[in-house]
């Protein structure tokens, strides 16, 4: 097939000594990156760009890429970790993945989440060789009524996640709230700021989720020091290479799982607006819609791990697709790399396939090769990284701590991003104690500025009918879906009643 | 009536046998925390709901006006906090809130030294806080020996330097002595 002979010419291109010595020199720039929280994703890239101007295309290529992968698998590390969410799109992976290194399980949870990564980015780079045209023509279609549906369908997927229902409303109105602080998007009004100028910026999902989950994770565990010591369960965990076969073991078991999240994973990324976050976000909601022990899911279930890396991975890979094709950049971090393939010289879009054939399979072997390395040098780094889970809690928590300031710091350079750190540690604490569910709260504030600006985007479109959803042909199916999964828990109450029901009657006979 | 054991009795009960009465941290139930968290949330939904107002919960011409959102989510706020606190009334959940003594001793030890760093770092700067702080934590609640400590405080400090400043470059809030030229940090 031709598409496998230009993928081979683009990997000649990149097999050189010196190429690869960049792009692993990438990778670990990117995992770094991504460790540090705050940072990672689209700053880092942003941050790291410049340092490839001084090489020739092709090795800046490849570093970029490395970085751009790096920065993807690096961020689940402190979220497992420390519970520290180290780029927006491993919040999900934190769900399951800080209570799996609670148990001393870190070095599994660290070892599937860099296996799972490795898979959905593979199988979305495949996807990209082969069907790079039809994709893209779909994100062409993409408007803010097929954006409003997709992201119903995330919400869908959270209505029944975990906790009473009615603390879980409670969570997504204050989630969503929260989001609306600050300039309206249509209007320009300030809302919810009661006159105060620092409010303006508004509450941003980043300082407020480390809060929430960094401070108040350390607050918690510190009230339970009497109960359990994570240094004490790691200690007595084994560390080894055996963690690393049993994470590849546990994407084997969940082939499917992880299939299917890269694969949604893929189409979301494709979507131009819709990145990585709520990939992994609609990933673990469906995980846990459709798992046979849902209520495992937020206390170190193993499929809350493989489902959103798999799909955040994949829509790293899929935001690409349409920057390549089209020039249209299907995420902020895919911007960035278009950025870098401007200052090269080259002009993304329809004719860059036809023109430089070269430059273009070049940069779509490099997305197999980053990861290769990336995968390579995280498998090797985990055993020593579940290791610093053992060092003593009074070295441990202040530098949580720390990181967690620098991670609320770094996002707008604002103080008062970092008293927010503070106010949300305290709230999350007392917020858990009382059985409020998080993860509705923290979806709700990351995904709620979008889904409002597509709402009221769409109902401009349509002059203030609420049927264009239903009139386009790309959201009408998307749409159909998101309803059906909002009526899921009715329709499955009054199945059950029905059957209830019938039962009585046949006993009564 | 007898409604069942109120903090009241409880309290009279202590006193009646002899025991010293716990401190009300360690009196507080579930159920008052409840109650205070619902409470509050009611109130902020109050907030919310004047804002909405004056911003026009309505329909506009051209789709939700900007107070529709807010307007909507505060009703599901408001409904939401009332059925917690109805339902925390009905059935109050009268376990303490912290089980041992030693969960508060913990979560203070730990937490107010947060929150002092918060408000150090505007003065000292993040470097020297976190260095100050990591230092002073593992000597006081870690009890590790003053120059492990000192390492600790000045390795901390260091690390982030090389890489937030030196590295990439990410500019962190420097401290009094920074503004005044004193010290690069």
């Amino acid at each position: 097939m031709e598409a496998i002979d230009l993928l081979m010419i683009g990997f000649g291109a990149l097999m050189e000594p010196s190429r690869l010595g960049f792009l692993m020199l990438g990778v670990i720039l990117g995992l770094l990156v991504g460790v540090i929280p705050g940072v990672g994703g689209t700053t880092g890239v942003a941050i790291l760009l410049p340092i490839t101007v001084f090489l020739e295309p092709t090795s800046a290529l490849i570093m970029l890429a490395g970085i751009y992968w790096g920065s993807m698998y690096g961020g689940l590390i402190t979220s497992i970790l420390f519970g520290v969410p180290g780029n927006p799109w491993s919040v999900a992976t934190m769900f399951d993945g800080r209570p799996l290194a609670l148990q001393g399980k870190a070095g599994l949870a660290m070892a599937t989440g860099f296996w799972v990564s490795f898979v959905g980015a593979i199988i979305a780079s495949l996807l990209f060789t082969f069907f790079a045209v039809p994709f893209a023509g779909m994100a062409l279609r993409f408007g803010p009524p097929e954006m409003f549906a997709v992201l119903m369908i995330a919400f869908g997927t959270f209505i029944g996640m975990g906790g009473a229902p009615v603390k879980a409303l409670i969570m997504i109105a204050a989630g969503f709230l929260l989001s609306t602080v600050g300039l309206d998007v249509v209007t320009g009004q300030p809302r919810l700021t009661f006159g105060s100028i620092d409010m303006l910026t508004g509450f941003h999902f980043v300082p407020v989720t480390i809060g929430l989950f960094g401070v108040g994770e350390v607050l918690t565990n510190a009230a339970e020091r009497y109960k359990v010591q994570i240094e004490e369960m790691t200690r007595a965990a084994k560390l080894g290479l055996h963690d690393i076969t049993a994470g590849g073991a546990a994407v084997v078991k969940h082939w499917w799982l992880a299939a299917s999240s890269a694969l949604l994973g893929f189409v979301t990324g494709i979507l131009p607006g819709a990145g990585a976050t709520p990939a992994s976000f609609m990933a673990y909601g469906f995980a846990q819609k459709t798992s046979k022990h849902p209520e495992r899911f937020g206390k170190g279930a193993i499929e809350g791990v493989i489902a959103p890396e798999a799909a955040n991975n994949a829509a790293g890979t899929g935001a690409i697709l349409p920057m390549l094709v089209l020039g249209i950049p299907g995420s902020p971090t895919a911007a960035i790399l278009m950025a870098g393939v401007f200052m090269w010289g080259f002009t993304p879009g329809p004719r860059l396939f036809v023109e430089q054939p070269e430059f273009v399979w070049a940069f779509i072997a490099s997305l197999y090769l980053a990861n290769v390395g990336a995968i390579v040098i995280c498998l090797t780094a985990t055993p020593l990284l579940a290791m610093m889970l053992r060092t003593p809690y009074a070295i441990m928590a202040p530098v949580i701590v720390v990181l967690c300031f620098v991670g609320g710091y770094a996002i707008q350079n604002s103080m008062l991003d970092v008293w927010y750190v503070l106010i949300f540690g305290i709230v999350g604490f007392i917020l858990r104690r009382l059985d409020y569910p998080l993860a509705p709260f923290v979806v709700a504030l990351v995904l709620g500025p979008l889904t409002e600006e597509a709402l009221r985007q769409s109902l401009i479109m349509s002059d203030g009918s609420m049927l264009i959803f239903v009139q386009r042909p790309l959201s009408t199916p998307i749409a159909i879906v998101a309803i059906l999964l909002f009526l899921l828990p009715l329709l499955q109450m009054v199945w059950r009643r029905l059957r209830a029901r019938r039962q009585e009657m046949l006993q009564q006979r | 009536m007898h409604l069942g054991a109120g903090p009241e009795d409880k309290k009279h009960e202590q006193a009646a046998n002899g025991k010293t009465i716990p401190p009300i941290w360690l009196r507080t139930s579930q159920h008052a925390v409840e109650v205070s968290v619902a409470i509050v949330l009611l109130a902020l939904g109050g907030l919310v709901f004047y804002d909405a107002i004056r911003l026009g919960p309505g329909w506009g011409e051209s789709g939700p006006q900007p107070g529709f959102f807010p307007f909507v989510l505060t009703l599901f706020l408001v409904a939401g906090a009332a059925g917690v606190l109805v339902q925390s009334l009905m059935k109050p959940d009268r376990r303490p809130f912290f089980e041992v003594p030693r969960e508060v001793e913990d979560l203070l030890k730990v937490g107010i030294p947060i929150a002092i760093a918060v408000l150090a770092v505007r003065w000292a700067g993040l470097y020297v806080t976190s260095g100050v702080y990591l230092a002073l934590f593992m000597a006081w609640y870690g009890r590790f020996r003053w120059y492990q400590a000192l390492a600790g405080g000045i390795l901390l400090p260091g690390i982030m330097w090389m890489t937030l400043r030196e590295g990439f470059n990410i500019s962190m809030p420097m401290s009094m002595f920074y503004r005044s030229g004193i010290l690069p940090f």
